[in-house]
């Protein structure tokens, strides 16, 4: 026998002391209420009439000690919370892990779903064991969890907080050495098991479509136009009819909805790429549905287009027939020209855009500056040997920055580039850059610009498909209007300091602040809007694609659980100590009313 | 004590002048009075004949038998004297348990027998025990005395152990003349109820115990772990009041009542036992003429 509370010393001290007390109590004489009586002569003599009259009556004072110092007893060992192998198992410390992968939401033929299932197999196996067997519970998306415990409310807790998710999924990080590992799951998922992981499977095969990629693309030469590229994917064996609809609000029409039906084959994909008509401006939804699909979180994807807004634009150049037709292309553009000898600096516009050219003071407005000559007010200080770039073109840049927002720079050929020193900090980055050299600088202070520090005609950015996009972002940026943050089902970050989310119906989403921005919880795809005072930014939340294999099975040839049966004594040997302890103070209480003990 | 002077009302008190007290035995007195002796004297009675010596009284000569037989013979009349009533009277502290308390139920009784005696003139005796004889009340002759006898019983207060034999040898060592005496008490003496007795048996007096009980003697309401108290000693001792204790209690206390009743058969004592919650007219007009102590 083992004790899980005490040390044996422990143990042996509060057995002792326990029973001391016991023995001290039982002998102390307790003043019982006085009653006089005329003569204690005829009492002694019904009483040593009683006490010598029969074995039980000599014994009732024994049988009493023995009874309270029983209950005692039990009461301290079961403190101290012995463990018998032999009566509840060899305790066990298991590592249970459940696949929280969004397949887990697969429905069953049963009607359930996976997760369902997987819950019940957990509470089962938790249920089923010793009462000195540990179970540490965690999940494979890094929600979840506990240490290694007896508590089977925490367990329980635990379970009721996992649930699946688009999260990443990985095999907690563990102590697994000695430990005996149980994962539940479908088996569609990726996971790193240790070797030792025996997997208890849910796994049913079922049906399902899913959008498997989901994007807006910007129209080349049609500065405002999108096409949305999606690829739907039938993870099922037989061929699907899948009904595509598509909810798009545009400059020509409010939820102009797109339908199309799609024949695809089992275990197949199809991409299509479908030009949204007019200006999209607002919410791009896509929806697939199929018969017997029994993953609907997969079915929808969305995203977030802001309106458009009229500009002002002086363009300050010698001559650039880029810039110029790039900005006239642009419908919200109203273009002015100006030779760098007429700028004045008193223009009333929204923003400048100055090519090969800086003013002595910084104007008041934002301003896109290609290749400018030195300026106090532009960050870094101008060498006066030019410094080729790298012959490999870009070599990093940032594509969560608002400007290079679908801006693709692979392949960049740029001829040469003003080398600048940049100390980068809050306001001012260098968002991309050819090894040392910075090539786009992108200062977010009052009022902001951006600065190429190549020209447009010794690179040949302007004639990618990327620059009209390019200066699309930039004009968006500095008009102050919030690209919408894209992100994937799961824990969601948005990058607004204490801000409120609600979906788009209104409903207030809780969500929690973390050093400058914000996290929400989204277990399904949709839009949902941040709010921080002025400030708003939309979210769309998207399932990643290749998480919708509900059939998909990676975990084969492991060591497959079947579920335990329940042992006799599944608790603790404490709580049937404290019972047994409860029935004789219940036993004793009946015996001693009756005076059968003392 | 306490208890109002007069303690009888006086129809209670007439009827109690029709009561006599029956003593199996004739014992000699000092003065007249009604009770039958064996001395021969100037009663009413007719007792017996004897011879005419000289000197005799002529009046007394019994002319018809001297016409039948032929002699002279003197008629002999019964003298009536007082008999001399020892009242003894437990007052260990064992009688002032009860409601009332033995004592004063055992006072009234006494006081009754007191009046009954006074009114026919014996001589009425009070002796309060304990393991001694306490401050008694000799002699008292004639109804006068009665609210004598009802201010000493009045005074009497319960204390002290119970050694009827201790105090009854101090009695019987002053030579008292033999007559009737009365114990009253509830008999828990330790040292035994029967010493004290048999004294006053072999002192050749007529014997009457009344035994006075309690209902918390034979009855005792008592229940769970308890320090019984012995009201005398001091003493204790734990018990359990169980029911099957209490009924070993209650066969045990009717076994010691018998065991009284017994000894005082087998010696030809009168006895009688009563209980504190019985009105004590009815033990003084009922229950002691049924046990022919009165008549």
């Amino acid at each position: 026998m083992t004790f899980l509370a005490l040390a044996p010393w422990q143990v042996g001290l509060l057995i002792a002391l326990t029973a001391g007390a016991v023995i001290a109590l039982f002998f102390l004489k307790l003043r019982h209420p006085r009653v006089a009586v005329a003569s204690l002569l005829l009492w002694e003599r019904v009483l040593q009439d009683r006490e010598y009259r029969s074995l039980l009556e000599r014994l009732r004072r024994l049988i009493s000690l023995l009874l309270a110092l029983t209950i005692a007893l039990l009461i301290a060992l079961a403190i101290a919370r012995p463990e018998a192998g032999a009566l509840t198992g060899e305790p066990r410390e298991v590592v249970l892990v459940l696949d929280t992968s969004i397949t887990m939401a697969a429905r069953t033929a049963d009607g359930q779903s996976r997760w369902r299932h997987a819950r019940e197999a957990a509470a089962r196996l938790i249920d089923g064991a010793g009462g000195a067997d540990r179970f540490l519970l965690a999940d494979t998306s890094g929600r979840v969890e506990t240490a290694m415990t007896t508590d089977r409310a925490v367990l329980d807790a635990a379970l009721d907080a996992m649930r699946p998710s688009g999260d990443r999924l990985a095999f907690p990080q563990v102590e697994v050495d000695g430990r005996e590992v149980i994962v539940v799951s479908d088996g569609t998922a990726a996971l790193d098991l240790p070797r030792t992981a025996r997997v208890l499977s849910v796994f049913e095969p079922a049906d399902n479509v899913a959008i498997a990629d989901f994007e807006l693309v910007a129209r080349t030469g049609e500065p405002g136009a999108y096409d949305v590229r999606l690829t739907v994917a039938n993870h099922s064996r037989d061929l699907k009819e899948i009904e595509l609809v598509i909810d798009a609000e545009t400059d020509v029409g409010i939820d102009a909805t797109l339908r199309e039906t799609l024949r695809v084959a089992g275990r197949d994909v199809v991409t299509r790429t479908i030009p949204l008509n007019g200006a999209p401006n607002g919410l791009i939804r896509a929806r697939v549905t199929a018969e017997g699909d029994a993953l609907a979180v997969d079915d929808e994807a969305v995203d977030y287009l802001p309106p458009l807004q009229d500009v002002e634009v002086t363009l300050v150049t010698a001559g650039n027939e880029f810039l110029e037709t790039v900005l006239m292309l642009d419908p919200r553009v109203d273009l002015e020209v100006v030779h760098p000898d007429a700028y004045r600096g008193d223009e009333e516009v929204d923003f400048y855009v100055f090519d090969e050219f800086a003013p002595q003071a910084q104007p008041t407005q934002p301003a896109l500056l290609f290749r400018p000559p030195g300026r106090a007010w532009l960050a870094g200080s101008d060498a006066s040997q030019p410094l080729r770039a790298s012959e490999t073109g870009v070599t990093r840049w940032d594509e969560t920055h608002p400007i290079l927002q679908f801006v693709s720079m692979i392949d960049l050929q740029i001829a040469d580039a003003r080398h600048l020193e940049f100390r980068t900090d809050a306001t001012t980055r260098v968002v991309a850059a050819a090894d040392q050299t910075p090539l786009i600088v992108a200062h977010a202070g009052v009022p902001k610009w951006v600065m190429a520090t190549f020209a447009l005609d010794q690179s040949d950015f302007a004639m990618r498909p990327s620059f009209p996009m390019f200066m699309q972002n930039v004009l968006t940026w500095f008009s102050g209007e919030a690209r919408p943050v894209r992100r994937v089902v799961g824990t969601v970050d948005v990058p607004l300091a204490d801000a409120t989310v609600a979906t788009l119906d209104g409903t207030v989403v809780p969500a929690r602040p973390r050093l400058g921005s914000t996290l929400f919880e989204a277990p399904a795809p949709g839009l949902y809007v941040a709010s921080a005072g002025a400030a708003q930014v939309h979210v769309a939340v998207n399932l990643p694609g290749g998480l919708s294999d509900v059939n998909g099975m990676t975990l084969t040839g492991r060591e497959s659980l079947e579920l335990p049966p329940g042992r006799w004594l599944s608790s603790e040997l404490w709580t049937y100590l404290l019972a047994l302890a409860l029935a004789l103070a219940a036993l004793e209480w009946w015996t001693y009313h009756r005076r059968l003990t003392v | 004590m306490g208890h109002d002077e007069t303690l009888f009302d006086g129809e209670f008190l007439k009827k109690l002048e029709y009561l006599h007290i029956v003593s199996k035995r004739a014992f000699a007195g000092q003065f007249r009075a009604e009770r039958r002796t064996r001395q021969r004297g100037s009663g009413l009675e007719f007792a017996d004949h004897r011879a005419y010596a000289p000197g005799d009284d002529f009046r007394r000569v019994d002319w018809r038998a001297y016409q039948r037989l032929n002699k002279l013979l003197l008629r002999l009349f019964e003298e009536e004297q007082d008999l001399p009533i020892y009242l003894f009277i437990d007052c260990s502290r064992s009688m002032a348990d009860g409601r009332p308390t033995k004592l004063a139920y055992a006072c009234q009784v006494a006081a009754a027998l007191c009046y009954i005696g006074l009114a026919h003139l014996d001589r009425v005796t009070l002796a309060p025990y304990t393991d001694q004889l306490g401050r008694e009340l000799l002699s008292q002759r004639g109804k006068g005395q009665i609210f004598k006898v009802f201010r000493f019983l009045s005074e009497l207060a319960s204390g002290g152990h119970t050694d009827s034999k201790a105090a009854f040898e101090i009695f019987c060592q002053r030579k008292q003349p033999r007559g009737i005496a009365v114990v009253i008490s509830d008999f828990l003496d330790p040292h035994g109820f029967d010493q004290g007795l048999n004294l006053l048996r072999f002192s050749h007096h007529d014997i009457f115990a009344i035994h006075v009980v309690s209902r918390s003697d034979s009855e005792p309401v008592l229940r769970g772990d308890l320090q019984l108290v012995d009201a005398e000693t001091g003493s204790t001792h734990d018990i359990a009041a169980t029911p099957s204790l209490l009924a070993a209690y209650r066969r045990i206390y009717t076994d010691f009542c018998e065991e009284v009743a017994r000894f005082c058969s087998r010696y030809r004592l009168g006895y009688v036992r009563t209980e504190t919650e019985v009105p004590f007219e009815d033990v003084v007009l009922q229950v002691f003429r049924q046990n022919r102590f009165l008549r």
